[in-house]
């Protein structure tokens, strides 16, 4: 490019500036000044780029700039190709994806990406893959398709075309309707030009993600093509990479490979196995040159993970065991950092450990590497090869290096370890002793999560409490004792301090005494477990009542509500006058349920943000076979149990540890009551959100026409990862409802969508037609898998009787005629008298009021009653076989009180109980 | 995934900051400084791997290698090979050096445009599209010929300039 004068002056200038504020004040002076030049009529091509190009520049050293977009636009539609190409470079580095010109923009990238000048749609499509918005994906994918599947079009373009295509399956999965094309792009692997085929091969890999099935054949092209470059050494000359052919796209396709389960023709099985043989031979002896060294070893590494993957030859394996010993004591750091890595993988699915196990001091050793990197890799191979025989040794080496450890690593450090000790515990003492050291040791560097866990442990193990119980006795009466294991120790002692009661020193009083002797200086949350742990020892120690009556009556003034509030609940409590309640209240926990440990949850988010799935994750063998068994097991339906089991979502998180006696945290308290508020809201309104999580969000929109209605789910995901295999289907808790509600997912739509990206949103319309009265809503079911555990979510879905509910408009005469006649019948009548606090203190409840009853399909019949407050309404439930049912409705509210009468009478008695329920529940989540 | 390429001096300076996903101009400034200031700290003889640049995601590695007075940085996710990557690095290093006879510093500032469309042509959408040396430079230089050079402006060279800064 012909260098711009002034832009070279304005660049020198700013490097002459002697201060941040100097080079500020020339900055703000030029923007004034291309602002100004911009306002301008007449400004010309070459000085428009030269200001865009200034833009561009102040933009790399951070300064904000938001204007000059529309000029770049114009620098886009210029016929000049050097105009063309800044204004392409400023659009891809200054614009926003939502920005409103968007258009004006896809209008010049169609124009582009057909034009007759290669460079131009080099250019276009490059802008494409900067910013992909929705529309450019909508409107341009069908033409970029073509020039990648076109014979005229270059190489040069078809490589641009590959690549920018992958970027829009990965933007907007749904929108490019990869199934159509996906099989005409793998030939393109057995391409004679390494470039074509290298970006293709890219392509493929994201492909054979989303679409196992029409991708298969790609495996046997890309073995065959391997062998082309690595047995028979057919490649253009200027692929080699110092001596070494086209690694990258060796690389491509030994990882391309690692997606596909390995190949059942004996043929393609032997030919695989024997250029996994060739690479693994070529690097027995290392090369001098660095660089050559660095792209053979990468080949290699890749070789190795796919041969791993695959699990093809165990005796290979082995060979790659001992390589990779000789790498992890390498004198080059990359390849030690690497060989540690690769050798976790290796551990995560060989066989027998034996091999890798005789380098475990070497192992261990380089835990005190200088290189922090080289540090990480090796507590990711001791934690993926520890099993029982070698916990023990693991487990205190990674304690002993927990106190000299990096703080970022200490909380990955901390987990690893409770991961492992509850996995190979083999003796209760062993357990609880590593577990209270951890807390003490590392207890500023975790969550929640893993005194949480130490405690579900504890309480599901009989075996464990008495030991466990004495352990916590010492550690609160030990000099010091960690925030984290006051908590572990308070709520043991709490559960199970009369096990130990007995003992010497172990008296109740002793019990107290160590107890207050930590709580003093706790946090507050601490002190909160501790305070709950008094209440509890009034219950299992009457005889020191009075005492622990004094420590409660001392925080029920505390400053901090949370501790007040508990000192007085359970001062008030424990001083009642019937003895029945306190044992009720703290009565012994029941042990947890099983489920899934959060700290593996927790370990697993950590590797879930990668834009190719992963192939593998550190841990040992059951978790990778798991994972695969999973991806094995998502087609087929029939697969016999789940590997791991589906969790409720409403039950799952967080773990819940009670904080108080109730058996649920306030935030579980919070989220049980936010979906109930979700759900009352759909019982009047017809669109809202049913589930607000934190991975996901499902929405819902209804239409009735009574008897039949139609309901679109719409599934968003939250999280930043992505969700797999989503189904979304509805079911009748109630075995009978089947034939009385008739729910079908509608006609002529589409397939759910294979993933879902961050904030995508995936939608399912449900016909719904009722044939008879029913009782029970039906069940929504939402089942995936997010970073390869697999969740379901059951929601009561928000269809019941009175959906089908239609306004109708009587006299007010006939009104009470039909009113009294339906009491006298007493066919179905439902009243409840239900709190409404709200009246008093909010002068717009009446109207609501009103709203709610209009909103859940009834007539409002205007002067009715004499009491102007008081609502009436009709209504009529509509059945496609078992016919019509009136319904009346009568709502008194009373400010004064509180108070509202609902009453409910109807021609059918499920009818009049549904309804009551509904409002019911409607008025409760105000 | 490649998610970004940055180029910056020992002192942080950016000379080049490439981001293959959308991220808004203060972020990718905080990025590079923490970025800069994990790297910068390294001795040469440590690896060229590093992990926990915190706003890039957990599953991000940097990637790099420090020439002379720059770093080449490449941030990349899981499903990247690391030796793969720092062979591009270098590979994106003898491109630039063909481009520019003995690449300097001061060749990245001026010429800060020049370095995007080379960039271009060896990763596209954060993914290696050519790691020809000859394919690159083509593509580059032909590139170049459709530009006129530029007739009613005296031009002004890096030469000339090298001299006063």
């Amino acid at each position: 490019m012909a260098p711009m004068k002034g832009l070279t002056v304005f660049i020198a200038d700013l490097r002459k500036c002697r201060s941040h504020e100097d080079e500020e004040k020339r900055v703000n002076k030029e923007l004034a000044n291309i602002r100004t030049k911009f306002k301008e009529p007449g400004l010309n091509g070459y000085n428009r780029k030269k200001y865009v190009c200034k833009l561009v520049y102040m933009a790399l050293l951070g300064y904000e700039v938001s204007f000059g977009h529309r000029e770049a636009v114009d620098l886009v539609n210029s016929a000049k190709y050097s105009e063309k190409q800044i204004g392409y470079l400023a659009i891809s580095l200054l614009m926003e994806e939502d920005a409103d010109y968007g258009r004006m923009v896809v209008a010049a990238m169609s124009r582009d990406i057909h034009d007759t000048n290669e460079f131009n749609v080099s250019l276009a499509l490059n802008a494409v893959s900067n910013i992909c918005t929705r529309e450019i994906a909508e409107v341009l994918t069908q033409d970029i398709v073509a020039q990648l599947l076109s014979p005229a079009a270059s190489m040069f373009i078809k490589k641009k075309a590959s690549l920018c295509l992958l970027r829009l399956l990965r933007r907007y999965p749904e929108a490019v309707n990869a199934q159509q094309w996906a099989a005409r792009v793998i030939p393109y692997l057995g391409h004679r030009d390494i470039g074509v085929t290298l970006s293709v091969a890219s392509l493929v890999t994201a492909l054979a993600q989303q679409f196992p099935e029409d991708t298969r054949k790609a495996a046997s092209f890309a073995v065959r093509r391997l062998k082309s470059l690595v047995i028979d050494n057919e490649y253009a000359a200027e692929y080699i990479y110092y001596k070494v052919p086209a690694p990258w796209l060796q690389i491509k396709l030994l990882r391309l490979l690692q997606y596909f389960p390995a190949p059942e023709s004996p043929e393609l099985r032997s030919l695989l196995l024997s250029i996994l043989r060739h690479i693994i031979d070529v690097s027995q002896d290392t090369p001098r040159e660095l660089q050559q060294m660095n792209a053979q070893y990468s080949i290699l590494f890749e070789a190795i993970n796919l041969g791993i993957q695959l699990d093809i030859d165990q005796g290979l394996m082995q060979e790659c065991a001992v390589l990779l010993g000789r790498f992890i004591t390498s004198r080059e750091i990359n390849v030690r950092y690497l060989g540690l890595e690769t050798m976790a993988h290796l551990a995560a699915y060989i066989d027998s450990l034996d091999t890798i196990k005789t380098y475990q001091g070497v192992i261990i050793q380089s835990l005190r590497d200088r290189d922090v990197s080289v540090r990480r890799r090796a507590l990711d191979l001791l934690y993926s090869m520890c099993d029982v025989g070698s916990a023990k040794t693991i487990v205190s080496e990674l304690l002993r290096h927990m106190v000299v450890a990096d703080f970022t690593l200490r909380e990955e450090m901390a987990l690893k370890v409770a991961i492992l000790t509850e996995k190979y515990a083999t003796e209760y003492s062993w357990y609880v002793d590593v577990m209270m050291r951890l807390v003490s040791l590392a207890g500023d560097h975790m969550g929640d999560e893993v005194w949480h866990r130490i405690v579900q442990v504890i309480l599901g193990n009989e075996e464990l409490q008495l030991y466990a119980c004495k352990i916590a006795l010492q550690t609160l009466k030990a000099p010091v004792c960690h925030e984290s294991a006051l908590k572990v120790s308070a709520y043991v002692l709490g559960e199970f301090g009369h096990l130990i009661a007995n003992a010497p020193d172990c008296a109740p009083v002793d019990q107290l005494k160590a107890l207050q002797s930590k709580m003093a200086a706790g946090s507050q949350s601490a002190r909160a477990v501790a305070l709950t742990t008094v209440g509890k020892f009034i219950n299992l120690f009457p005889e020191i009542k009075t005492l622990c009556l004094r420590v409660l009556d001392r925080y029920r003034g505390a400053l901090d509500a949370e501790l007040q509030q508990r000192a007085c609940e359970y001062y008030a409590l424990a001083t009642l006058e019937s003895e029945d309640l306190m044992p009720t209240v703290f009565e012994e926990m029941p042990p947890f349920p099983e489920r899934r440990s959060a700290l593996m949850s927790r370990l697993l988010k950590r590797e879930a943000d990668t834009e190719d799935q992963r192939t593998w994750v550190f841990g040992g063998r059951e978790i990778n076979r798991e994972r695969k068994l999973q991806k094995a097991g998502k087609t087929a339906e029939d697969s016999e149990e789940p590997p791991s089991a589906p969790q409720v979502l409403e039950a799952l998180e967080p773990v819940g540890l009670p904080v108080a006696d109730g058996g649920q945290t306030p935030e579980e308290l919070a989220r049980v009551a936010k979906s109930k508020r979700h759900y009352a809201r759909l019982l009047w309104e017809n669109d809202g959100i049913l589930y607000d999580g934190d991975e996901i969000q499902v929405g819902l929109v209804a239409q009735y026409k009574p008897p039949a209605g139609r309901v679109g789910v719409f599934l968003g995901n939250k999280s930043t990862a992505p969700i797999y295999d989503i189904s979304i289907t509805v079911t009748s808790v109630d075995e009978s409802n089947e034939t009385q509600l008739v729910v079908q997912p509608a006609a002529g739509q589409g397939p759910l969508p294979d993933s879902l990206m961050q904030l995508g949103q995936a939608r399912v319309f449900f016909d719904v037609k009722c044939t008879d009265v029913f009782a029970t809503a039906p069940t929504l079911r939402i089942a995936y898998t997010m970073a390869g555990a697999p969740t379901v979510s059951e929601l009561q879905m928000p269809v019941t009787i009175a959906h089908f509910i239609d306004p109708v408009t009587i006299t007010v005469a006939d009104f009470f005629s039909r009113w009294k006649q339906l009491g006298d019948a007493a066919i179905g009548e439902a009243q409840n008298v239900l709190k409404t606090p709200f009246l008093s203190t909010d002068s717009g409840a009446i109207q609501w009021l009103r709203n709610v009853v209009g909103g859940a399909g009834f007539a409002l019949i205007q002067g009715a009653d004499a009491e102007p407050d008081n609502i009436v309404g009709v209504g009529i439930a509509t059945t496609e076989n078992a016919g019509r049912f009136g319904c009346l409705i009568r709502v008194e509210p009373k400010p004064a009180h509180g108070l509202t009468r609902v009453t409910i009478r109807a021609t059918n008695p499920t009818v009049a109980k549904v309804v009551a329920t509904n409002i019911n529940m409607i008025f409760e989540s105000r | 995934m490649i998610k970004s390429v940055l180029i910056f001096n020992q002192l942080g300076k950016p000379r080049l900051i490439k981001f293959y996903e959308q991220i808004g101009t203060t972020l990718q400034q905080e990025i590079l400084r923490e970025i800069h200031a994990l790297v910068a700290k390294r001795p040469d003889t440590q690896c060229n791997f590093l992990e926990g640049c915190r706003s890039m995601g957990t599953d991000s590695r940097i990637i790099y290698r420090h020439y002379a007075t720059l770093y080449f940085v490449f941030v990349v996710d899981s499903s990247e090979s690391e030796l793969g990557i720092l062979d591009l690095i270098q590979v994106f290093v003898e491109a630039l050096d063909r481009m520019f006879e003995n690449v300097c510093e001061l060749d990245l500032i001026f010429h800060f445009d020049e370095i995007h469309y080379i960039l271009m042509e060896v990763v596209e959408a954060g993914m290696v599209i050519e790691t020809n040396l000859t394919e690159i430079s083509r593509a580059v230089n032909e590139g170049k010929q459709l530009i006129k050079p530029a007739t009613d402006h005296s031009r002004l060279g890096i030469g000339a300039l090298r001299g006063f800064v």
